[in-house]
């Protein structure tokens, strides 16, 4: 079978997405890859497709536990069995049982702390590894957009497992990322293949906005002019609650809230309701979106100025996949950045917390007030980088905050900056990633665009109240 | 007043002057821990053992600043006593939302939330096979219950359109039979081109208060087990969805060790000695032992005379106050006493 058939018969699509045939062609030439492909534009197909043409597992390496349970559903929901996902939510019975019989899986998806695991390391030496892949690469390298310490040690992995066929995915990477995912991977002998961070069909709004209050009005009135189905982005879980609630209480019943700080079965729940059409606003933090393949998502809106440029383009990139236009909108007041001073500060220990385990030798998990999650990581593995290299913990670990926030800073000013510039919206984003704009329609707010283009055509209504539970019970198991 | 603050003020009168306000927490949270295993027999509220499980310490800490600042509650955490106006609050509220009869912590705590797992997987599969929809996602991620609903399909599901109507039936049934309103679990099924609603959003539909809406839902899920489990024979599918769900009595894992040890015949002494734990400690599992479970025999450890002194003294009618017992039982270790008041409100739960 041609990769076309294959394309037909098992994912039933008739034709590509720009970039699908590139890496897939690529790879099964037997070239190790490096791929970046927009937002929205359906990564995973870049290997899930040659894994039915190559013999041997493939292990994807995935840094969001939501993530890769949503791919795995996804390939499960196709009918694929041979589907499994090792990661810490799984019990010690349950991935001893799964180890031991790792050679009946086709798709071995994998979270990086679980390749520093001999038991783990052993199975997959003995599989014959058809496609190593790695999911949001760019996770690997000091520069990228969510960095993640424990990405840095794929490489050695990789090694060890004997450098398999390699497929390395990212939806935003520069140069000097793309160098950095090259060489922590220990990829020498790569294709690469870069495509276009613009998303032509999704317009770019951004909108002053005098002061905090106001937003709230603003939004109500995007919310009911434009066409649903929407997410609007908030950079706290707080903010998200509220606005629901106010969208609520003026009229828009269709909408819900969604943060990581919920139950997990109603985080479910949320996201099943909007891929059915059940719902069609979401008020979100950036827990949600990620893995979620809904393609007729007509806008994004940013109630609050997202941290960098790469997160903004992956959030607005979840608009228009089926390629129809779509419009993102960003709220900005003056100041909104000074939020995420505030949050990127909180993602890594304090002076205090630090001190408790450099210099009183606590354990990070006995560290008062204790670590979130990302806080016990990054002292995790700077503690152990600093041991291993003869260093001084407590001069590396605040040597690497100090840098990574300073980094954060810089690109929390490239945000601010083409908020505020009289530039066109499009050319600058893609200026940032070494690209040459073309003039388009629907640009930007600086080009000049007509938002009743986006305007509301039709809005579904609710028909669950009033109906009698019987007739709902009816419908659920039918008596027939 | 929402109706969690009228139900921990509810608590809190029962314990009032004898425990802490954070005993109502661990008896709400349902902890295994001996003390409030024997509370929750003790002040007759086993009911409440286990039922809310998104309730936090942070939470319950403002909850009570809550009722003391609006006059339902005064005294502090440790010895709090519930106020006029805080009973006036009870009657209020829980007069009118009811005071749930059938809800039964204790004994369902652990094998409710499971059942209801089971079940709406298990409306999901068998309303998309009835539709012959293939394509859905799940609506609970947990592999356990996946395995256990698709092999009940299997051996349920010859005729696919009869499996959806007798499942409709025993559902019917079911809700049919339970106090609240049916829409309290119906609107929380998933199944074909129909996802199930969260807890927030049944309560906005319902027009309920969250809280009230959650001991409504839990109250009609309490009783729903024990139509299946009383009526079994007349809903074979529900039966089998709770036919295998184990979880015993709540018994600290402590207090198991203990009683396998007495079971080899050890004293209390030998005991403590082997297990390098002191003999109070030992003792408390005992006592938590004669709460429990109904075939342990207290003899070796009181016998029959003394044990009807307590009962002579006061134990039987309802003292929970070890203090004025033991005054008037000077011959009595407090370990004897408590022991007999276990067994004592064994009988009566």
């Amino acid at each position: 079978m041609t990769i076309d058939e294959h394309l037909y018969q098992t994912f039933g699509f008739s034709s590509f997405r720009p970039g699908q045939r590139e890496t897939i062609e690529s790879l099964l030439g037997g070239r190790h890859t490096l791929s970046m492909l927009p937002t929205g534009t359906g990564k995973s197909l870049c290997y899930q497709l040659p894994a039915y043409m190559l013999s041997g597992s493939v292990v994807v390496v995935s840094p969001l536990l939501s993530l890769m349970q949503d791919q795995v559903e996804q390939l499960k929901m196709k009918g694929e069995k041979r589907v499994i996902a090792l990661n810490s939510f799984l019990q010690y019975k349950e991935k001893n049982a799964a180890l031991l019989r790792l050679d009946r899986y086709k798709f071995i998806f994998l979270s990086p702390e679980m390749l520093q695991m001999p038991n783990v390391m052993q199975a997959l030496r003995g599989l014959s590894i058809a496609l190593f892949v790695v999911d949001e690469a760019h996770c690997i390298s000091q520069w990228g957009y969510d960095f993640r310490p424990d990405y840095s040690l794929l490489g050695k992995a990789r090694t060890q497992l004997g450098s398999p066929l390699t497929l390395a995915l990212t939806a935003t990477a520069n140069q000097k990322v793309r160098a950095d995912i090259r060489e922590k991977l220990r990829l020498t002998d790569v294709e690469e293949w870069v495509f276009s961070v613009n998303r032509p069909n999704i317009a770019v709004n951004i909108e002053m906005v005098e002061e905090p209050l106001q937003k709230r009005v603003r939004l109500l009135e995007w919310v009911q002019f434009l066409q649903a189905p929407g997410i609007v982005y908030f950079s706290g879980r707080k903010s998200a609650e509220e606005a629901a609630a106010y969208l609520k209480q003026h009229g828009i019943n269709r909408s819900a809230f969604y943060h990581g700080g919920m139950d997990a079965g109603d985080r479910l729940l949320i996201q099943h309701q909007f891929l059915n059409g059940e719902i069609d606003i979401v008020c979100a933090t950036s827990a949600f979106g990620m893995g979620i393949n809904k393609e007729n998502v007509r806008f994004v809106i940013h109630y609050h100025m997202p941290a960098q440029i790469e997160a903004y383009l992956q959030e607005i990139g979840r608009a228009g996949r089926d390629g129809k236009p779509a419009i993102s909108v960003l709220l900005y007041v003056p100041g909104d950045e000074k939020l995420h001073e505030f949050i990127a500060e909180s993602e890594f220990p304090d002076e205090g917390q630090i001190r408790q385990v450099t210099e009183y030798g606590l354990h990070p998990r006995d560290v008062q007030p204790p670590l979130s999650e990302t806080q016990l990581r990054f002292l995790v593995h700077y503690a152990k980088t600093a041991d291993e290299q003869g260093q001084s913990r407590s001069e590396l670990i605040r040597d690497v905050r100090r840098k990574l926030l300073e980094k954060k800073a810089v690109k929390r000013v490239e945000m601010k900056h083409w908020v505020e510039s009289k530039d066109c919206r499009r050319a600058a984003y893609m200026q940032m990633f070494h690209e040459k704009a073309s003039e388009q329609l629907q640009c930007c707010d600086r080009c000049g665009l007509d938002p009743v283009l986006y305007k509301m055509k039709d809005r579904m209504e609710t028909a669950e109240k009033g109906m009698d539970w019987r007739e709902r019970l009816n419908i659920l198991l039918p008596e027939f | 007043m929402r109706c969690l603050e009228a139900v921990v003020l509810c608590m809190l009168k029962e314990v009032e002057g004898e425990r802490t306000a954070s005993s109502v927490f661990h008896l709400l949270k349902g902890k295994k821990s001996a003390q409030t295993i024997q509370d929750a027999h003790l002040f007759k509220l086993d009911k409440w053992f286990q039922t809310t499980p998104f309730l936090t310490m942070a939470l319950f800490d403002q909850l009570i600043e809550g009722l003391q600042q609006s006059g339902c509650l005064e005294g502090d955490r440790q010895r709090s006593f519930v106020t006029a106006k805080g009973r006036d609050e009870i009657k209020d509220v829980l007069g009118q939302i009811g005071t749930f009869p059938h809800l039964s912590g204790w004994k369902l705590g652990g094998t409710a939330p499971l059942f209801f797992s089971r079940l709406q997987l298990a409306v999901q599969v068998v309303s998309h096979l009835a539709y012959q929809d293939r394509t859905y996602y799940p609506i609970t991620r947990d592999e356990g219950v996946q395995q256990w609903v698709k092999q009940f399909v299997k051996k349920n599901g010859f005729e696919k359109g009869k499996l959806a109507a007798s499942f409709h039936r025993e559902i019917r049934f079911v809700l049919e039979k339970q106090p609240e309103h049916p829409d309290c679990l119906l609107l929380r099924f998933s199944g074909h081109s129909q996802t199930g609603k969260t807890i927030e959003q049944t309560a906005d539909l319902l027009c309920m208060e969250p809280t009230e809406y959650w001991f409504r839902f839990l109250h009609s899920l309490h009783a729903v087990v024990q139509t299946v489990m009383n009526e079994g024979e007349e809903l074979p599918l529900l039966k089998q969805l709770l036919s295998d769900i184990t979880v015993s009595v709540p018994l600290t894992e402590s207090a198991r060790k203990t009683a396998a040890y007495l079971h080899k015949g050890m004293k209390i002494e030998e005991v403590a000695a082997a297990r390098r734990l002191k003999r109070a400690t030992i003792e408390d599992h005992i006592v938590e032992l004669a709460l429990n479970d109904p075939y342990f025999s207290i003899r070796p450890f009181i016998d029959e005379q003394k044990e009807a002194a307590v009962l002579k003294a006061g134990g039987s009618s309802g003292v929970r106050q070890l203090k004025p017992l033991k005054d008037r039982l000077p011959d009595h270790s407090y370990f004897e006493i408590r022991l007999v008041l276990a067994k004592e409100s064994r009988g009566t739960t």
